[in-house]
């Protein structure tokens, strides 16, 4: 691995290389921890976040991703390979089938962020500066530990990236179809799935005898991320209540840890954490008063350690009941719906699954995307939503006008934001979401006024 | 009980009702928007309206057209009642090909897909059926050519619809399968209704409801979608284009997913099995009304006790017990 | 006698309001902002209440607002800049004037607040990041043309076909004002190009954010001529220009202290 920086070195480059890389992962570790410990100090801190939290911290803090994912990684028969995913278009349960483990590696450090700086140009957007960093300059084992790599050819940032990450490590590309709803583009899709299928069987299996990926095999894995599915949605469900009984902070956390655990070991945690929250609705004990604007948090992913505007957002007093990042309520809210036990079902179920409903900017037209933001707006009864664009996520921005229409007829406020990994822009972004979140405020116990003085 | 269940239940229920019933002496009339084959003998439990629309259209007398006036009323007025739940719920035929589609299931082999332009080109099928049907009869009461090889077409469409041949099969009449010497036309007629049946037979073990599609008789109940008072519901806003509906769709149909303005889904191929509502994982997205009120409607639990992800959810029987209300 | 003070700690000027129980405005002192905010603020704040005779105690509230409001420790609560001037703009504009936008030109933001007949936000834009449509802008400018900022304005009313200027950046239209300059441009044509660039940026964001009539120019900008002539060319509407444009915020911020305590005294 690290073909390229390692090769022709003299010693004493090296050890210089050794030495940024050392101060680099340094500050990663510093600021991830100083994330997680933000998130500690809330005293209503749900129980069940601990576990959360914790594969962060083993992940991003002590760098032990090994021990989380292959706890008995010694023991010889366990050879498990282990495939890094980019973007939410690549079939996990085709991974789990094959026998391996998948991690998804969509970068949000600014460590990692500012090592891409220079290896891609200036305007890409800090996610795929972030990965290219963290392969090219391991600074944490989890891109190294990476047998393989599938990249979706989604945006334009994603797809060049694979190009730059094959000088790293063994890339694979998907090709997704911009525009899904051609019958061709969805036929395309489904062939681009059993020739993965047929890669990940050639790259899992033993040398000679090979292994398929039996139909029984998926249907277990289909069953198992699809509890995973449902945990998720239970979670989601647990966000629309009227007074909030976990911050979304936390609530995004505990999502964009599926990343970097098993399915099995996250549904499990889970469990526990909604059965927690349930306890607190029916207990009556909320985190805040139902007067806290509800915001959506719209558009990009906050990515751990990046967790700079959900921090800010709730700083401010208002609270992320919604997000639709591809990190967050949309990484595990569409499940693969099996119709039956063929493997031709499997195939077109996962391929409709990962496709479909997917409302990725990178599709065009994406219509979907308004119709999934204006049910969730109703559903979450969401006071203002921020729009938050990563510098460089042109197509993301591109939906903003789109977006800004729709809810000026529902009435409901939208802030854009624009802005990176660093935090000098901090400040300014802190008084435009003061302002906004106290807008909201206003108008919420303006309107509540008045629907009380009707009854 | 699932959806699922019920609706076998009520397929294998008017299986025995319409094929067999003549033996317990039950007659459902002549007017029966389905295929209840009067081919099987006495025991049939009622006639199928195309057979008996040919025949009075055959006989071309005005007490006859009176007669057909009659029976249309008939029909349409079962029509309106439940719509093509009539293909999806009662349909013999329907249940023969949903038990060979049972098989190929077991043997858990995936079933084929026709592309969108084939599907468009096929469509025209139905309608030559339905011409055939319309249009030869009139001319075996008028012979005004050809009268010997209209004399010999006497109940067209039905030399031709596989059910003649397969639903007496299934009952054990092996006659049934027996070309018809009688002259040149019957011989080309019996010929090309075994071809169907045996491509039907063929194709729908590796086809969900593979003749569907293709049936006269549902393009005449898809014609009363409008009126009728079951209809298939979508909340545009809850769709979230996952596909699952189109996938478990046995005739196929694309447009329930793609639609995004009109809350009617009912389309013409719709046969109103409601398996699109019972696998949907949205809360409420798809429903099914009878006369305007909800009878069924998806949830996301109902999808992940489908799945065998959760146990199943004891609130759905209520669901399901308003709808075999209806439906009786 | 009950008073209300508002600090607003911009990022260029420090601003003290102090407001009577009529809501008449008793007296004012704007200073540079200068480094250590919160002593600053206390300087200010005493200095001022000496002058108008009065003690620590006849202060109700003290409302801060502007980037250093949370620095400012003498003060009892801190709101955002947009309440602030939302909350000041009626006060502020003149008799009869219906305000609905208000348009505020500060040192280093600029923001354009739309607002109800009651004065609350209805929506609002900032720059994003940079000097583009600020007062920093002019100053960088004022001084590449070796004019005071106060100049600006009088000098760019005699200009007789303004310049184009095209970068809204602040170092890029700095070089294009230099080339402008040396290829012998007349520099209140130049100057009214600047002003015109300016209007333009945030007349941009103004429509953004969804502009209504009337509108109301607030912040150190409103006191140039230039600019407010500049924004009614560009918006093709007449603007208004606040009573103490600068002094906006500090007003709205001493309201808003008085507003909430209301309900005691």
């Amino acid at each position: 691995m690290n073909k390229e920086i390692s090769q022709n070195k003299s010693p004493n480059e090296a050890d210089q290389l050794q030495k940024r890389k050392d101060h680099f992962a340094r500050n990663l570790a510093r600021s991830a921890k100083t994330v997680l410990a933000e998130l500690e100090e809330n005293p209503d801190l749900p129980l069940g976040m601990h576990y959360f939290i914790n594969i962060m911290r083993e992940v991003f803090v002590k760098d032990r991703v090994h021990q989380l994912l292959l706890p008995s990684l010694h023991q010889s028969t366990n050879n498990r390979k282990i495939i890094g995913t980019y973007c939410i278009m690549v079939p996990e349960e085709l991974i789990y089938a094959a026998g391996a483990i998948p991690v998804r590696l969509c970068g949000g450090s600014y460590e990692a962020s500012c090592i891409g700086d220079e290896l891609v140009p200036r305007d890409t957007c800090p996610v795929v500066k972030a990965s290219i960093g963290f392969t090219s300059f391991n600074l944490i084992s989890l891109y190294q530990m990476c047998d393989a790599v599938i990249v979706p050819t989604t945006c334009d940032s994603k797809r060049k990236m694979g190009e730059e990450l094959s000088k790293f490590t063994e890339v694979w590309m998907l090709e997704v179809p911009h525009i899904k709803d051609s019958e061709g583009s969805r036929r395309q899709w489904l062939q681009q799935l059993y020739v993965l299928k047929k890669n990940l069987e050639k790259f899992t299996g033993r040398r000679f005898t090979g292994r398929k990926i039996r139909r029984k095999a998926l249907d277990t894995s289909i069953k198992m991320i699809g509890s995973a599915q449902y945990q998720a949605r239970r979670l989601y469900e647990i966000r629309k209540s009227s007074a909030p009984v976990i911050l979304g902070r936390e609530a995004m956390i505990a999502i964009n840890a599926y990343s970097y655990a098993t399915a099995f070991e996250w549904t499990k945690a889970m469990t526990g954490l909604n059965d927690e929250l349930e306890a607190r609705c029916h207990k009556g004990q909320f985190i805040c008063s139902e007067h806290t604007p509800r915001i959506l948090l719209a558009s990009c992913s906050p990515i751990f350690p990046n967790w700079k505007i959900p921090s800010l957002i709730e700083e401010m007093g208002a609270v992320i009941v919604a997000d639709e990042s591809c990190m967050g309520n949309r990484y595990l809210y569409d499940p693969v719906g099996l119709t039956e036990k063929s493997m031709t079902d499997m195939m077109v179920s996962i391929a409709a699954r990962y496709l479909m409903p997917c409302v990725c900017p990178s599709f065009a037209p994406n219509e979907d995307r308004l119709f999934r933001l204006l049910q969730m707006a109703e559903e979450f009864s969401i006071d203002g939503i921020i729009y938050y664009v990563l510098k460089g996520c042109v197509i993301y921005d591109f939906e903003l006008i789109r977006v800004e229409k729709i809810m000026k007829d529902k009435n409901i406020p939208v802030l854009r934001i624009e802005t990176d990994y660093s935090s000098e822009d901090i400040e300014q972004l802190r008084t435009r979401i003061e302002a906004f979140v106290e807008m909201l405020g206003t108008k919420k116990r303006n309107s509540l006024a008045t629907k009380t003085l009707r009854f | 009980m699932t959806v699922t269940n019920l609706r076998w239940m009520a397929l294998i229920i008017s299986f025995f009702v319409l094929i067999l019933g003549g033996l317990i002496g039950i007659d459902l009339g002549g007017f029966l928007p389905t295929y209840a084959c009067p081919y099987v003998g006495q025991t049939r439990g009622g006639v199928c309206f195309l057979f008996r629309l040919q025949f009075i259209l055959g006989v071309g007398s005005w007490e006859a057209f009176k007669a057909l006036g009659e029976h249309l009323l008939y029909f349409s007025i079962l029509v309106v009642l439940i719509g093509r739940a009539w293909c999806g719920w009662i349909c013999p035929f329907g249940f023969v090909q949903d038990v060979l589609d049972l098989i190929r299931r077991k043997f858990h082999i995936g079933y084929i897909r026709f592309p969108e332009r084939l599907r468009a080109n096929l469509r025209c099928i139905k309608w030559i059926f339905f011409f055939i049907a319309l249009l030869i009869p009139l001319w075996v009461a008028y012979p005004l050519f050809a009268p010997s090889v209209a004399g010999d077409l006497r109940q067209p469409f039905c030399s031709l619809c596989p059910g003649k041949y397969i639903l007496p099969l299934v009952i054990g009449d092996p006659d049934s399968v027996a070309v018809d010497f009688k002259s040149a036309t019957t011989i080309t007629m019996t010929i090309l209704g075994l071809t169907f049946s045996t491509l039907t037979i063929i194709g729908a073990l590796l086809k969900r409801r593979f003749w569907c599609p293709y049936c006269p008789m549902g393009l005449l109940l898809s014609w009363y979608k409008k009126i009728s008072f079951i209809k298939l519901k979508k909340d545009c806003q809850k769709c979230t284009m996952c596909e699952v509906c189109y996938n478990v769709c046995p005739v196929e149909i694309q447009q329930v997913f793609k639609e995004r303005e009109n809350e009617d889904v009912t389309f013409t191929d719709c046969t109103l099995c409601l398996r699109c509502v019972e696998y949907c994982p949205e809360d409420g997205a798809l429903r099914a009304t009878f006369l305007g009120k909800t009878i069924y409607k998806s949830t996301s639990k109902g999808f992940f006790s489908r799945q065998h992800i959760i146990p199943a959810v004891p609130e759905e029987k209520h669901q399901k017990a308003a709808l075999e209300h209806t439906n009786e | 006698m009950e008073c209300y003070a508002g600090i607003d700690a911009g990022s260029t000027y420090m601003k003290v309001a102090i407001m009577n129980n009529n809501s008449a405005l008793e007296g004012y002192k704007v200073v540079p902002s200068g480094i250590d905010c919160r002593r600053n603020a206390r300087e200010v704040f005493d200095e001022l209440l000496g002058n108008l005779g009065l003690s620590t105690p006849d202060v109700v509230a003290v409302t801060s607002t502007g980037y250093g409001r949370r620095r400012v420790d003498i003060a009892h609560k801190n709101v955002t800049e947009i309440r602030a001037h939302a909350s000041g703009a009626i006060w502020s504009a003149h008799e009869g004037r219906k305000i609905r936008t208000i348009i505020d030109i500060g040192g280093q933001d600029s923001k354009v607040i739309v607002i109800n007949e009651e004065g609350e936000t209805k929506n609002f834009a900032m720059n994003d990041k940079c000097a583009a449509g600020t007062g920093r802008f002019l100053e960088v400018l004022a001084r590449v043309l070796n004019v005071t900022v106060e100049e600006l304005g009088p000098f760019s009313l005699q200009a007789e076909s303004p310049c184009q200027i095209n970068s809204l950046c602040a170092v890029f239209a700095e070089s294009e004002v230099i080339s402008l300059l040396a290829r012998g441009k007349d520099r209140k044509n130049i100057i009214a190009g600047i002003h015109k660039s300016l209007a333009k940026r945030v007349s941009g964001m103004a429509r953004r954010a969804g502009l209504e009539s009337e509108v109301l120019l607030t912040g150190g900008g409103a006191l140039n001529p230039g600019l407010v002539a500049a924004f009614e060319d560009e918006l093709m509407m007449d603007i208004f220009v606040a009573k103490n444009p600068q002094l906006n915020g500090a007003i709205g911020a001493a309201l808003l202290g008085k507003n909430s305590n209301g309900g005691k005294g």
